[in-house]
């Protein structure tokens, strides 16, 4: 029997077994993907970003998007989960985050709640990521800055290029105050980990140093906790207080079953609910958890979008980073406060083939070929450089957006697949729309060209949280503030599920950090 | 050895597209065939991008067809785009696009484009050419990083030691 047992190896289980293992406990963690290890990684576009290498096929397992089959909503099924594959844009939420309601009100159609804990409580575990996990970066000071307990990152910001300059100065005319976006990058080795090599391909992209900060490099790497890779688990037994096994079926589809003393479920939010509602007992006939009804409900996304603008420019030094953000989290308008978000700025991926194909259609939407397509794809891709911007910004929970077990449906192991019901509030696309206006004025200023905007209710499906918020009522959340659940004195869930609402920043740093806090609480538990 | 597997994997794409018209067959070619012949015209008068030979595609859309991450409707569609432009050919010109000279296939494929679903097909032999030219070199094109050099394109490091099938 292991005194852990952790279902998903990414941001949300990592941290638990981590300080658990260190801490002198049998950790075992499951992960359903492969484990990659730094000399396994490499840059192939083909492999990651066309044949998604990472993610499962469709045709083995998929889900169900508002009752159609096709939509791909994997985000990375490997050792470390999808940090491997993060950009590592690091950003805490802000002190209002934490009391959403209490600070800017109900809104019609929306489930908004404050959260279960404050930034105050959260704030210690934000600086441990900093330091344990290695985020880098530079305190500037700005409007919305939140209170930090560290004057500095530990680690200096990341070279940049020096287009940031014209960023910069542009942003200063506007009057618009920004900041060098903290990364979950290395810039200098520490932490036994090598530093940054600039390779110009990191988002999407498992990263060949262990200079980015997944889950896997920083931490299942640092610890003993024993790692099962290719370990897909498909059910959860319990009794009528206790989650008693976790049954897993490798590669060849043998079931194993392992015992725990207590269970630890990240397999990030869509999976977990799904696993939950799959393992029903008799119990619990609605699925483990759930008698209160709310597993599976208020699934969140970040809503906001993209947008870009091109420039004329040659002999860019490649693989330095642009990392600038500006925040306007709070803003006026008709007299109403409105609770506003994140704009983060950054060089168009470095992937050639997704650029090249990009440039198969002229102004008309006319497809190109032969000596037209040459010509053109020759000058945008030798003579000009696409700066994007994306807009974060809350995806306000509602009855419409969840996640259930589908009733017939299965995916190749035989288990019944999840079910996506997608609604983005009317607000979300007015409050994304607000923000894009400041992106769009700053790429103007700079003096790009073909500027484009797209705020749309579309989720990303690697931004993802909710499903099993966490709360003091039991009948309206799945966890207590701790993220045990209600109704199961052994079973917590630390992956982006607890989250009542999102902030208006990606959710890694605040999943790492949350993470590290459940775990003093089950070290605590365990003492 | 190796031959004989190269060559049962092009018999997936070797089999004959017969053109009949009131049941009169008026030609006979095959997928692979009007794939190699398709992607040359779409390089058309295009001296300074990689040459057909660098980029290399018709091999690399053999290693579309057996891939394990590309779907049987994919392969599917793709076959059956080659019959379509082959029908496209007939209806201009009554006979098969392989057996046109160079300006007729241009006005073939500028007509084929006119179509919703002749544009899309061109488009996906274009983006499996891409894959070809730009990609890494493993996977048999962009010979010599001719591609990369095309548009001033630093591949990304490290390589990937084997080809992702």
């Amino acid at each position: 029997m292991y005194d852990i047992c952790i279902v998903g190896s990414g941001a949300g289980g990592s941290p638990i077994a981590y300080e658990l293992a260190n801490a002198g406990y049998r950790v075992v963690v499951l992960e359903k993907g492969k484990y990659y290890h730094e000399e396994d990684i490499d840059k192939d576009e083909i492999a990651v970003s066309r044949r998604d290498k990472f993610t499962p096929t469709l045709k083995d397992e998929f889900h169900i998007v508002n009752g159609e089959r096709g939509w791909n909503f994997w985000n990375g099924s490997l050792v470390g989960g999808s940090s491997n594959l993060m950009s590592g844009y690091f950003h805490r939420m802000k002190p209002n985050d934490f009391k959403l309601l209490s600070t800017y009100g109900k809104i019609d159609g929306a489930n908004i709640v404050d959260w279960a804990i404050s930034y105050d409580e959260l704030e210690p575990y934000y600086d441990k990521v900093e330091k344990v996990i290695g985020v880098s970066g530079e305190v500037k000071q700005h409007k919305f800055l939140e209170p930090r307990s560290s004057k500095k990152f530990p680690y200096p910001k990341l070279a940049e290029t020096k287009v940031t300059t014209w960023f910069d100065k542009a942003c200063k005319n506007l009057n618009i105050e920004f900041f060098p976006t903290p990364r979950a990058i290395l810039s200098t080795p520490a932490l036994d980990r090598n530093t940054c090599a600039y390779s110009n391909f990191c988002g999407s992209y498992a990263c060949a140093t262990g200079a980015k900060s997944s889950a896997r490099a920083a931490l299942l790497q640092k610890c003993d906790a024993k790692v099962i890779p290719e370990a897909f688990v498909y059910k959860m037994d319990s009794d009528a207080k206790r989650v008693t096994a976790v049954h897993y079926y490798d590669a060849k589809k043998n079931s194993y079953t392992i015992k725990a003393k207590i269970f630890v479920l990240s397999a990030q939010a869509i999976e977990s609910s799904r696993l939950l509602l799959n393992s029903k007992n008799k119990y619990f006939k609605n699925g483990l958890a759930n008698n209160s009804g709310q597993v599976g409900k208020n699934l969140i996304f970040s809503a906001g979008g993209v947008g870009e603008g091109r420039f004329d420019v040659k002999d860019l030094t490649p693989g330095l980073f642009f990392n600038r953000s500006i925040q306007e989290y709070e803003y006026e308008k008709d007299g109403k406060k409105y609770k506003g978000g994140t704009t983060d700025f950054l060089y168009e991926h470095a992937n050639i083939i997704s650029r090249a194909i990009k440039e198969f259609y002229d102004a008309k939407g006319n497809i190109l070929w032969g000596k037209e397509l040459q010509d053109k794809m020759k000058k945008s891709l030798t003579s000009t450089k696409v700066l994007t911007f994306e807009v974060f910004n809350d995806w306000l929970p509602t009855d419409k957006c969840n996640v259930e077990a589908d009733a017939k449906l299965k995916d190749k192991y035989g288990v019944n697949v999840a079910s996506i019901n997608l609604y983005s509030h009317p607000h979300d696309i007015k409050v994304g729309e607000h923000l894009a206006k400041q992106g769009e004025k700053v790429l103007r200023e700079m003096g790009a060209r073909d500027i484009s905007v797209n705020i749309s209710s579309s989720p990303p499906p690697n931004l993802v949280a909710g499903g099993c918020r966490f709360g003091d009522d039991a009948t309206s959340s799945v966890l207590d503030k701790n993220c045990k659940a209600h109704e199961l004195d052994n079973l917590y869930v630390t992956d982006a599920s607890f989250m009542p609402t999102g902030g208006s920043v990606p959710y890694t740093w605040t999943i790492y950090a949350n993470s590290f806090r459940v775990a003093d609480v089950i070290l605590k538990e365990l003492s | 050895m190796i031959k004989r597997r190269n060559f049962l994997k092009a018999g997936l794409l070797s089999s004959v597209i017969f053109l009949a018209s009131q049941e009169k067959i008026f030609a006979a070619t095959t997928t692979l065939h009007t794939l190699e012949c398709m992607q040359r015209d779409l390089l058309y008068d295009a001296k300074v991008m990689p040459t057909y030979e660098q980029i290399n595609p018709n091999k690399y859309i053999l290693i579309i067809f057996n891939h394990s991450r590309i779907s049987d409707e994919e392969k599917e569609y793709l076959k059956n785009g080659a019959t379509w432009l082959n029908e496209e050919a007939m209806e201009m010109y009554k006979t098969s696009y392989v057996s046109l000279d160079s300006e007729k296939r241009q006005r073939v494929l500028i007509s084929f484009s006119s179509h919703n679903w002749g544009s899309d097909y061109i488009y996906k032999i274009l983006s499996y050419m891409m894959e070809s030219m730009l990609g890494d070199p493993i996977y048999g094109g962009n010979k010599n990083g001719s591609g990369w050099d095309f548009v001033g394109h630093i591949g990304g490091q490290p390589s990937p030691k084997e080809a992702y099938l």
